[in-house]
C-alpha cells in the first residue's frame, strides 16, 4: 500500500455543468456548494472503461457541521456507484456502493481534506455515478473532488515494452540473476527485445514443467534450491 | 481547609449496620446494643489501589465483614419464618454508619455489598451471623464495556464518565478530580470489562479509583495536592514499620504509548452474502474487529446484468462507536438480493511507540526497568510528561509505610495526615494509600501511608 502510485489526473474532470444539482449550485470560483438537504450527482461512462486495482478518492470540503465527530458517521456522504464489467466478455456482471464519510483527520487554511483509498475489483466499469448528499443542517462547500486511477508500475511498464515487439521477434540480449552472496543460484531471468531498451524481468516463484537441458557454459555450477514437486530431467 | 487536631482515640464510637433487602425491607444491628440483635464486631479495609503488581496501581475495591448475633433467628437463611428468606444472598446492600455521641447521630461510613453469607444456630439460642462485602467496584469492574460514541479530540476523563454513565451510573454517583486531564486523540476503550477500561485510564492519569464512605466513586490523582486533613501525636501508634517498597528497584521508566500517525485503512468488518431486502436495511450493533479512528468507507458489493443496477441501492448511511457499527441501506428493488459487505477505515490501540526517563537517584546497580503501556496516551508530549509524571510518582512512594495501633477511625485513604513525635522516625507528614480498622472485642487499626516532604 505504501508504494502505490496513482495517475495525476482525475477521470472526474472539473466540477461543471455534468453534474446534476439539487438545492446546490457551482459558483463562479468552481466551487460546488450544497445546501442543507440537497445533493449533487455526476455519472459516467466512457472515462470509466479501464481497469485499474486501486482507486483514491480527494475531497477538500468545508462544512460548520462537520466535526471529528464525523471521522465515524456518513454524514454528508460520498456515495460511489459502480456496475462493472467482467474483463473477458465484457458483460456486466457486479454491481459494487461505496459510501464515503467526509472524514477531518487533516485540516486545510478552507476546511478539511479526506483521502481514501480503496481497491477495485481491478475490472472495467460500464458506468460509474457519485452522488454527494449534504445531510447536515448547514451548508456544505466542496472545494475539489477527484478520483485517481492507481498505476501499477509492473504492468504499464510491460505494457509498454511489448508494445513495441512484432510477432517472431527474438530477445536481443539475455540475462541470468543470481544472489549476490549465494554463487550458482538463480532468482531471475532478463531480456531485452529489439526496438527496446527497456528489459523484461521475471522473477519465478515455482518452477513447473520439465528441465531438458542444463547448460553449463556460464562456467559456474547451477544449483536447484527449491523443488515443488517431481522434475523429470531428460538426458 | 484548616487541619483539625485529632484527639487520641477513646473509645468513644459505635457501628451500626443497616442491610437493605431486594424486597425493599431493611435490617439493622448495632454495637453494643444489648438487644436480641447485637453488631458484635467489624472490619473495613480500605485501600485506594493495589500496587504490588503494578506500581502505578491496579484499581481495587473496599472490603469488610461482620458478625452479627441474633436471638430471633432473622439472618439464618434457612428461617422460613423470617421476612428476609430468600433474600440473603449476595448483592444485599450493607450501609455502615458510626456515631461519637452514643447513637444521637449517625454518619456514612461505607456502601457495601454482601458477596459471602455464613449463619449458624448456636445451642445458647442466637444465631451467628458473619457477612463478608465490598464496596461497588467490584461489580462495576466485572460488568461488559457499554457502546460507547466513538469520538476524537476529547480528555480521557470525558471518556471515564461516558464509561460510567454507560453502564448505568447517574453523575451524582461519582467524582472526577478536576485537575485530572489527559487529551486523547481518538478515544478509545479497550478490553469487554469495566475493570480494564478503568484501570487503564487510571494508570494513564496517574489516579485513584476508590469509593468514599458516602458510597460515591472518586477519581482522584494518585498523590494529590497536599492539604493536611488532621495532625495527629504519637500517643496511639504502637508500631511503625518502613515497608520493603519494590518500587525502590527501578531507576528507569519506559512507556510504549499508541503514537497516533496516518496509518492504511483495514477492513474491519467483512459480511458476506447479507440478505438485502426491499426498503430500509438496518444493520445495527455490527461488531467491528479493531479499535476505530475512524471509518473511511462502507463498501457493498453484488450481482448485476445492467447499468440499471446502480439503482439496486439508493442510500448508504453508518453510525460507527467504540467497538461496533450500525449501517442502513436503503434498496430499490422489489425482490431480495444477496451482497458482500466490508467495512473499512483506520485504527488504534497498537502501542508500538515509546519514551523513556530515568529516575534520579537510584542505585543503579540493582536497579531495572518499569515498562508501562497504554493505548489511551496518544501524543508524544503527553507520554514524555506522563514517565516524568511516573518518576516523581516512583520517588515518593518509596518512602511508604504501615502504622498499627489505636488511631481514629475518622482516617481514610488519600487524606494527608501529619503525625507529631519526638522521634524523628515517626514524625512527618503522611498520605494514607490503605486504612484497615477492626472493631469488636478490642479496636485496632493498621494505616499505610506514603511519608511525603
Amino acid at each position: 500500500m505504501d508504494n502505490l502510485q496513482f495517475a495525476r489526473d482525475s477521470f472526474l474532470g472539473f466540477l461543471d455543468n455534468r453534474w446534476v444539482l439539487v438545492n446546490a449550485e457551482i459558483n463562479g470560483q468552481s466551487q460546488l456548494v450544497i445546501q442543507a438537504g440537497g445533493s449533487a450527482r455526476l455519472v459516467l461512462t466512457s472515462e470509466v472503461q479501464d481497469e485499474c486495482k486501486f482507486m483514491r478518492i480527494d475531497v477538500e470540503f468545508s462544512c460548520t457541521a462537520v466535526s471529528s465527530a464525523n471521522n465515524y458517521k456518513s454524514n454528508p456522504t460520498l456515495l460511489i456507484k459502480e456496475v462493472c464489467k467482467d474483463i473477458n466478455d465484457n458483460t456486466i456482471n457486479k454491481a459494487i456502493f461505496r459510501a464515503f464519510g467526509f472524514n477531518t483527520f487533516t485540516p486545510t487554511s478552507r476546511g478539511y481534506s479526506d483521502s481514501s483509498i480503496y481497491q477495485t475489483t481491478n475490472q472495467p466499469m460500464a458506468s460509474l455515478s457519485i452522488i454527494i448528499t449534504n445531510q447536515t443542517t448547514d451548508q456544505l462547500v466542496i472545494y475539489g473532488i477527484g478520483a485517481y486511477r492507481s498505476i501499477d508500475v509492473s504492468e504499464a511498464y510491460v505494457r509498454k515494452v511489448t508494445q513495441s515487439v512484432s510477432k517472431g521477434d527474438s530477445a536481443t540480449s539475455f540475462k541470468v540473476y543470481h544472489n549476490d552472496d549465494e554463487v550458482g543460484s538463480l532468482n531471475g531471468l532478463g531480456w531485452l527485445v529489439q526496438g527496446s531498451t527497456l528489459e523484461i524481468k521475471l522473477q519465478p516463484t515455482y518452477f513447473q514443467g520439465q528441465l531438458i537441458a542444463i547448460n553449463t557454459n556460464y562456467g559456474q555450477a547451477i544449483s536447484i534450491q527449491h523443488v515443488i514437486e517431481q522434475i523429470d530431467l531428460l538426458i | 481547609m484548616a487541619a483539625v487536631t485529632l484527639q487520641p482515640w477513646t473509645n468513644g464510637q459505635t457501628f451500626q449496620i443497616v442491610l437493605t433487602f431486594d424486597n425493599n425491607s431493611t435490617y439493622t444491628a448495632t454495637q453494643n446494643s444489648g438487644d436480641d440483635k447485637m453488631l458484635e464486631s467489624i472490619e473495613i479495609q480500605e485501600n485506594s489501589a493495589l500496587t504490588d503488581g503494578n506500581p502505578v496501581g491496579i484499581m481495587t475495591p473496599n472490603y469488610a465483614s461482620f458478625r452479627i448475633f441474633d436471638r430471633t433467628g432473622a439472618l439464618l437463611t434457612t428461617n422460613t419464618g423470617s421476612s428476609y428468606y430468600g433474600y440473603m444472598r449476595n448483592g444485599v446492600k450493607v450501609n455502615i454508619y458510626m456515631s461519637e455521641d452514643l447513637g444521637i447521630t449517625w454518619v456514612a461510613f461505607g456502601e457495601y455489598y454482601t458477596e459471602s453469607w455464613y449463619s449458624e444456630k448456636s445451642e445458647g439460642g442466637f444465631a451467628l451471623v458473619n457477612l463478608s462485602c465490598t464496596d461497588k467496584l467490584s461489580y462495576i469492574g466485572q460488568k461488559e464495556m457499554p457502546a460507547l460514541p466513538a469520538y476524537a479530540g476529547v480528555d480521557v476523563t470525558v471518556l471515564l464518565a461516558g464509561i460510567l454513565q454507560g453502564i448505568g451510573l447517574s453523575i451524582s454517583d461519582f467524582i472526577i478530580d478536576p485537575s485530572l486531564q489527559l487529551s486523547m486523540l481518538y478515544a478509545v476503550a479497550k478490553g469487554d470489562r469495566v475493570r480494564e477500561a478503568l484501570n487503564t485510564i487510571a494508570q494513564s492519569l496517574l489516579a485513584r479509583i476508590y469509593v468514599n464512605r458516602a458510597g460515591v466513586i472518586e477519581v482522584r490523582p494518585a498523590i494529590p495536592t497536599k492539604t493536611i486533613a488532621y495532625v495527629m501525636d504519637d500517643s496511639t501508634i504502637e508500631t511503625v514499620t518502613v515497608k520493603h517498597n519494590k518500587i525502590a528497584q527501578y531507576n528507569k521508566i519506559k512507556l510504549l504509548y499508541n503514537k497516533v500517525d496516518d496509518r492504511p485503512s483495514e477492513t474491519l468488518l467483512m459480511l458476506n452474502n447479507a440478505n438485502i431486502k426491499t426498503g430500509v436495511n438496518a444493520l445495527t450493533g455490527l461488531t467491528l474487529s479493531k479499535s476505530v479512528l475512524g471509518i473511511d468507507a462502507v463498501h457493498i458489493s453484488t450481482a448485476a446484468t445492467a447499468e440499471s443496477n446502480l439503482e439496486k441501492i439508493t442510500s448508504i448511511d453508518y453510525l460507527a462507536y467504540q467497538g461496533g457499527i450500525d449501517i442502513t441501506i436503503v434498496s430499490a428493488l422489489v425482490d431480495d438480493f444477496l451482497a458482500n459487505i466490508e467495512v473499512t477505515g483506520r485504527c488504534t490501540g497498537v502501542t508500538d511507540a515509546y519514551v523513556e526517563s530515568t529516575i534520579a537517584g537510584t542505585d543503579a546497580k540493582v536497579a531495572n526497568t518499569l515498562t508501562l503501556e497504554s493505548y489511551v496516551i496518544q501524543e508524544d508530549a503527553a507520554a514524555r510528561t506522563y514517565v516524568a509524571s511516573v518518576a516523581s510518582y516512583l520517588r515518593s512512594m518509596r518512602q511508604e509505610v504501615e502504622i498499627t495501633g489505636t488511631l481514629s477511625q475518622l482516617l481514610t485513604v488519600q487524606q494527608y495526615i501529619t503525625i507529631t513525635s519526638d522521634d524523628a522516625n515517626i514524625a512527618g507528614d503522611y498520605l494514607i494509600t490503605g486504612f484497615n480498622l477492626s472493631d469488636g472485642a478490642a479496636y485496632s487499626t493498621t494505616v499505610t501511608a506514603v511519608r511525603v516532604v
